[in-house]
């Protein structure tokens, strides 16, 4: 599997993953997607970029939504890009689509990502 | 001299290594047996997942308490009319069948990792059956018909 971690999009902090993510290769994610949560002092608005991944099984659900909870707790929000039918398949009957922030196109994730920080700073400025 | 073509009933067999590496193995020659057998691309999308949870299971569980049993699992695709039956074993611990349904529908409930394997393999196959008991090893048996 191939890990990037790419420079930051804005506000945003996106992780690329390529390949197949399994019980051998989710640590791998597990460890770039913890580090990326860990290293911001506020929020994390965390885009997770699995078009280049072919497969996911529930390993790499589990660990994406650890992410995502993490991602709550801390005030910020995961979204998820991906347009590879299988895994896309794994997010649906696991009822997980949602939840995740799927969308098929990192523009069209990073959007969803973006629209969430605006409401959040919304509130902020709000309370 | 015949070959796994000319018979129906002959089963194509794998046996890995209890270790997450082989996982990929195992994925790629399932789906080449699954193809071979005329199953669409949706279907073997399926059954690649649906086996390599059973093989996870049995790599996470089966050998976690220190049985001296060969940590080894077997994988068999039995060719069927218009379907495949796929039986993925070991000889590990095992383990009750009834607690890990309770716990397949539990994950799925609560999105929460462990167990929702079964889950999943439960939802993209057409049947499933565990069949294990504890200090026996377990036994997953799966069939998918092939979507015409």
């Amino acid at each position: 599997m191939k890990i990037e971690r790419r420079a930051q999009d804005g506000p945003l902090t996106v992780v690329a993953a390529g390949g197949e993510v399994d019980a051998y290769t989710g640590p791998e994610l597990l460890e770039a997607l913890t580090d990326s949560l860990e290293q911001d002092e506020g929020p994390t608005w965390l885009l997770v970029d699995l078009t280049e991944v072919q497969y996911l099984d529930s390993i790499g659900l589990g660990i994406l939504v650890q992410a995502a909870k993490q991602a709550a707790d801390g005030g910020g929000a995961l979204a998820v890009a991906c347009h590879t039918p299988v895994v896309l398949k794994v997010f649906d009957i696991s009822g997980t689509r949602q939840m995740l922030g799927v969308r098929e196109t990192v523009a069209e994730a990073a959007a969803l990502l973006k629209a969430r920080k605006e409401e959040a700073d919304r509130e902020e400025r709000g309370s | 001299m015949k070959n796994a073509e000319a018979d129906p009933l002959l089963p194509v067999s794998l046996t890995i290594p209890a270790d997450a590496k082989w996982l990929t193995v195992v994925r790629l020659a399932v789906s080449g047996v699954a193809s071979r057998l005329g199953a669409s691309y949706e279907d073997v999308d399926d059954i690649k997942v649906a086996v390599s949870e059973a093989c996870t299971n049995a790599i996470d569980h089966a050998f976690s308490e220190g049985t001296s049993a060969s940590p080894a699992i077997c994988i068999q695709c039995h060719p069927q009319e218009n379907a495949i039956r796929i039986d993925v074993s070991d000889e590990g611990c095992g383990f009750d069948p009834e607690r890990a349904a309770a716990v397949a529908d539990e994950a799925a409930a609560s999105e929460r990792e462990g167990g929702l394997g079964l889950y999943l393999i439960r939802k993209l196959m057409d049947e499933m059956d565990v069949v294990s008991r504890p200090g026996g090893g377990t036994k997953v048996v799966m069939v998918k018909r092939f979507a015409r």
